[in-house]
């Protein structure tokens, strides 16, 4: 072998030398790819069509499935008729946060009252990198997720709602005077917790919530009531309304069946147990809120004002008057009564007099007979 | 005699004998019927025409012994209160008697209630009167003239009867002529309520309690317990006597007030074995429960062998459940590959017992779709079903209370695979119109069990997710001029979310790193999903940042042992004239919905 072919065989080797390198550096790099990126749910749209004027807002999680390092998200919509109605809460760049693989991101639509009627369609593509620092050599791989946008602009309205779930808290029984009958029928009521998502496009609340309360055993039903005045849940939101319903229910446990209507139709029914606890018996005790207090306050005013403009116009003696005129028949039956109890007793005692002369002498003649025989 | 003179005289003979026959009735009449003492009569008036005729006695000794006489009773002895058929006396109750009696000399007196009507008088004992049969009672020494009572115990006669004569006799304390009266059985013997005889009232008889109609669920309001006492009154004066049962949970009952603790049930009745009825109040713990039988009369004469015991046994029943929610109601937003799988939730704040909230011991539950086949009864499958054993469900703590609590809450969890069915309403998604439901089993120490599913489900979102394998797209090395001929680079996207995956590809210009405005622009990039020889790759990049969604076969995961991934081949022409150096450049995969491959 010459000096050549040496050569020739030297070159041989660093070519396979730095294809190796490169092999090897195809699989380090192959193990230190970046992490997963994700985004759920994919798309901005709402489950009914929207009016023109109406907010939207849509909760997108953007997930990571290492978070090692600090990255930041950058925004670009790409929805050229309706760019203008769409603003992101986090800004359109915002930071992931080291150790943090769950992002949240709030899309908010924000539809003009001008609006013309139709669908819209674009997208919203985030693209996420590491936060200040410059890509290495060769062509990097960034990762990133597209929304979807699809809006249905509309002038139709769509009622629509599903319940989530329900429950009916604990409560305790009111301590006085919350328990006295003039506030206990206002604020003494078993409340039922019911969460609505509004899938329609206006405000929708139940048109009637209903509660039957039976025992533990379910066969004696103890009330039943309804209520039609439900808060309303916005559009497209989902939220917690409460159903409250008067009750004289002492402190016990109780099985609480529900029934939410739509019209006339029941969109829902379940049913829990629910404890009502004597009074003091919750752990945090009962708020019965500002109106308890409004209204204690209300019937104290009331009473005082009313006896102010009694004393203010002098009325004492007029309504003495009137009601000694009116009360005439019950004097003269007072009158007469009196009048016989004092002749009943009169008679009783002088019939006792009378009996009591009549011993006394018997006794006397009982006596001197004796006398007499004696001598 | 004249014949006229012995006329007259013939003819006066009836007059007379009729006038002396009328003076001499009257006469004797006065005499003997009006008692008219005409020496008396005469003596008081000092009649100064009529003078007593004196008579002049001979000498005589008459003696008499004026013995001395017994007591003698004012009025009517009387029972004090009197005894009635409908009113009677107790066995072992007192009874007592009241009579007020006079002696003519003064002499203190004993009431003595005999059973017959005789007694002995002691003429020199005046505390040892007794009576010939039984001696019922016998009073003080009481003054004459005032009011003795006795007060005797109400003795059972032989044979059993329903009333017992009484006979009542004053005997004096004359020291040495005592004596006894006459009998005297009261104003109205046999008629008068305050007369003899009195009214005995025997005690019921109680001999045994058994529960007739047993093993009840608890609270059973409408099933309830029988419980009947074997009892016997045979008095049947006044009507058959009422017999009062009163079944008491535990030891202790007093006949005025009842039951000293609680009182399961009581009840009346005048035929022999009184039953009543009970339910359990809510909850009842399942178990045999012992109970104490007390008996009674009307008259409050309470039963010689109180009290009774029996059990009776309370039916374990299964829980109930209900009240179920999954991932309290929100929709689930899954994790992706790559991650710790999501964390849900199951619970019911109402697994309810009615022997007890601590009569359960354990649930289980199970996550599914609601299409999956067999729905709560699902088998394990990360796509659609996520049963979960009682290791994880655990009840909340302080939810059960004790044994006066019926309830509980349980909460289940489990993790829920990236690759977990999406049900929103992602376009063309196909179960769009399907959801998540979970059901909770709950069971008791007996093994009973109750189930309930949700009524309302929650969606799982789909999660759009890749990674690619790789950091750079490989290009090796290529000199100005040349392109990369039939070598591809290769990417790989992985599928890391639950839906079907397209990639968005954007690529970048290379900038060269010296920064000397040199760049390898993005058109001179081409890629496929297969392999090619540059410039038949199937996109040819017209320019920098725009997004190109490539078709890659990246279907929905339906399992996490198995990679759901698609090559994307790259190409690159190097222009003539560029220098040589590292350019650098960045192409950005982009997750995006294949909606059309569901």
């Amino acid at each position: 072998m010459d000096f050549f072919d040496i050569l020739m065989n030297w070159k041989k080797i660093k070519i396979n030398i730095l294809l190796l390198i490169i092999i090897f550096n195809c699989f380090v790099l192959a193990q230190n790819a970046q992490a997963g990126f994700g985004i759920s749910p994919p798309y901005v749209k709402t489950s009914k069509p929207i009016f023109p004027g109406s907010h939207f807002e849509q909760r997108i999680t953007l997930l990571r499935s290492s978070a090692d390092e600090e990255m930041e998200a950058i925004i670009k919509i790409n929805a050229p008729e309706i760019a203008d109605w769409i603003t992101i809460d986090n800004g359109e760049v915002f930071d992931l946060p080291k150790d943090q693989l769950r992002v949240p991101m709030v899309v908010k639509v924000d539809v003009p009252n001008k609006a013309e009627i139709g669908n819209y369609q674009g997208y919203i593509n985030i693209q996420i990198a590491p936060k200040g620092r410059n890509q290495g050599g060769g062509v990097a791989i960034a990762l990133g997720a597209r929304i979807d946008i699809d809006l249905n602009i509309t002038n139709e309205t769509f009622l629509d709602f599903t319940v989530r779930k329900f429950d009916i808290p604990d409560f305790e029984m009111l301590k006085k005077p919350w328990s006295w009958k003039i506030f206990s029928m206002f604020f003494y009521r078993v409340k039922a917790a019911i969460t609505i998502k509004n899938t329609g496009n206006v405000k929708a609340a139940p048109t009637k919530v209903s509660l039957e309360v039976y025992d533990l055993t379910k066969t004696i039903l103890f009330e039943s009531s309804a209520d039609k005045k439900i808060k309303k849940v916005e559009p497209f939101t989902t939220e917690t309304v409460y159903a409250s319903f008067p009750t004289k229910l002492e402190a016990g446990q109780y099985w609480g069946k529900i029934k939410v209507y739509k019209d006339e139709a029941i969109v829902y029914k379940d049913e829990t147990i629910f404890t009502i606890r004597p009074p003091g018996g919750l752990e945090n005790g009962t708020k019965l809120g500002i109106w308890s207090w409004i209204m204690l306050f209300g019937i104290v005013s009331f009473i005082l004002l009313i006896i102010f403009i009694l004393i203010k116009i002098k009325i004492w003696r007029y309504i003495y008057k009137a009601v000694y005129i009116i009360s005439w028949p019950l004097r003269i039956v007072w009158k007469k009564i009196f009048q016989t109890w004092k002749r009943i007793k009169k008679a009783f005692w002088r019939k006792m007099h009378q009996k009591a002369e009549k011993y006394k002498k018997e006794s006397f003649d009982g006596k001197e007979l004796k006398d007499d025989e004696d001598e | 005699m004249p014949k006229r003179i012995k006329r007259q005289i013939k003819k006066s003979v009836p007059f007379f004998i009729i006038i002396s026959l009328i003076i001499s009735s009257t006469a004797m009449g006065l005499f003997f019927n009006v008692d008219y003492n005409i020496y008396n009569f005469f003596n008081d008036s000092e009649s100064p025409v009529v003078s007593l005729p004196e008579v002049q006695a001979d000498t005589a000794s008459t003696t008499v012994e004026v013995q001395n006489a017994p007591p003698s009773m004012s009025g009517h002895p009387a029972e004090v209160p009197a005894s009635t058929s409908t009113s009677p006396i107790n066995i072992g109750d007192t009874l007592t008697i009241t009579v007020e009696a006079a002696d003519g000399e003064g002499d203190s007196y004993y009431l003595i209630i005999c059973s017959s009507d005789s007694i002995i008088a002691s003429a020199t004992d005046h505390t040892s009167h007794t009576c010939t049969d039984t001696t019922f009672g016998s009073s003080t020494l009481t003054a004459t003239g005032v009011v003795a009572t006795t007060t005797f115990t109400v003795a059972d006669p032989a044979p059993s009867a329903e009333t017992d004569e009484w006979y009542a006799f004053v005997c004096d304390d004359h020291a040495t002529q005592a004596d006894c009266s006459n009998s005297s059985q009261g104003s109205s013997p046999g008629s008068g309520d305050n007369s003899s005889p009195f009214y005995i009232n025997h005690a019921p008889v109680l001999t045994g309690v058994s529960t007739t109609d047993d093993n009840k669920d608890p609270g059973n309001t409408g099933d309830h317990f029988v419980v009947t006492a074997t009892t016997t009154d045979d008095d049947v004066m006044g009507g058959s006597d009422e017999v009062h049962l009163y079944i008491c949970g535990s030891i202790g009952w007093d006949v005025s007030t009842g039951c000293t603790g609680s009182e399961l049930c009581h009840s009346t009745s005048t035929a022999p074995n009184v039953s009543c009825t009970f339910a359990t109040g809510t909850p009842a713990i399942d178990a045999d429960y012992e109970y104490y039988a007390y008996v009674k009369d009307q008259h409050d004469f309470v039963a010689a062998d109180n009290y009774a015991t029996s059990t009776y046994t309370v039916n374990n029943v299964a829980p109930t459940v209900s009240n179920v929610v999954i991932n309290s109601g929100a929709d689930i937003i899954l994790n992706m590959k790559g991650m710790d799988e999501y964390f849900a939730t199951t619970s019911s704040t109402s697994v309810s017992d009615n022997n007890g909230c601590a009569d359960i011991v354990s649930a289980t539950s199970t996550i599914y779709w609601s299409n999956v086949a067999s729905e709560y009864g699902c088998s394990q499958d990360d796509d659609d079903c996520y049963p979960i054993a009682s290791a994880y469900c655990t009840i909340l703590s302080g939810s059960c209370e004790g044994s006066s609590d019926a309830n509980l809450t349980y909460t289940c969890s489990t993790t829920l695979a990236y690759h977990a069915i999406p049900t929103d309403e992602s376009t063309g998604n196909t179960a769009s119109s399907t959801n998540w439901l979970a059901g909770i089993t709950a069971f008791d120490d007996d093994g009973a069990y109750g189930t309930a599913t949700s009524v309302s489900g929650v969606d799982v979102a789909t999660l759009t997710a890749l990674d690619v394998t790789e950091e750079a797209v490989p290009y090796l090395m290529i000199k100005s001029g040349d392109n990369s001929g039939d070598y591809n680079a290769t990417t790989t996207v992985v599928n890391y979310g639950n839906s079907p995956l397209d990639a968005g590809v954007d690529v970048d210009n290379m900038d060269k790193d010296d920064l000397t405005a040199n760049v390898i622009e993005a058109e001179n990039q081409e890629f496929a999903t297969s392999t090619f020889t540059y410039g038949n790759g199937t996109w040819s990049v017209e320019q920098a940042s725009s997004t190109l969604q490539v078709d890659i076969d990246a279907v929905r995961p339906v399992t996490g042992a198995l990679d759901i991934s698609d090559e994307i081949y790259w190409g690159i022409y190097i222009p003539v004239g560029k220098p040589s150096g590292t350019y650098t450049g960045t192409s950005t995969f982009t997750a995006i919905l294949d909606n059309d491959n569901w």
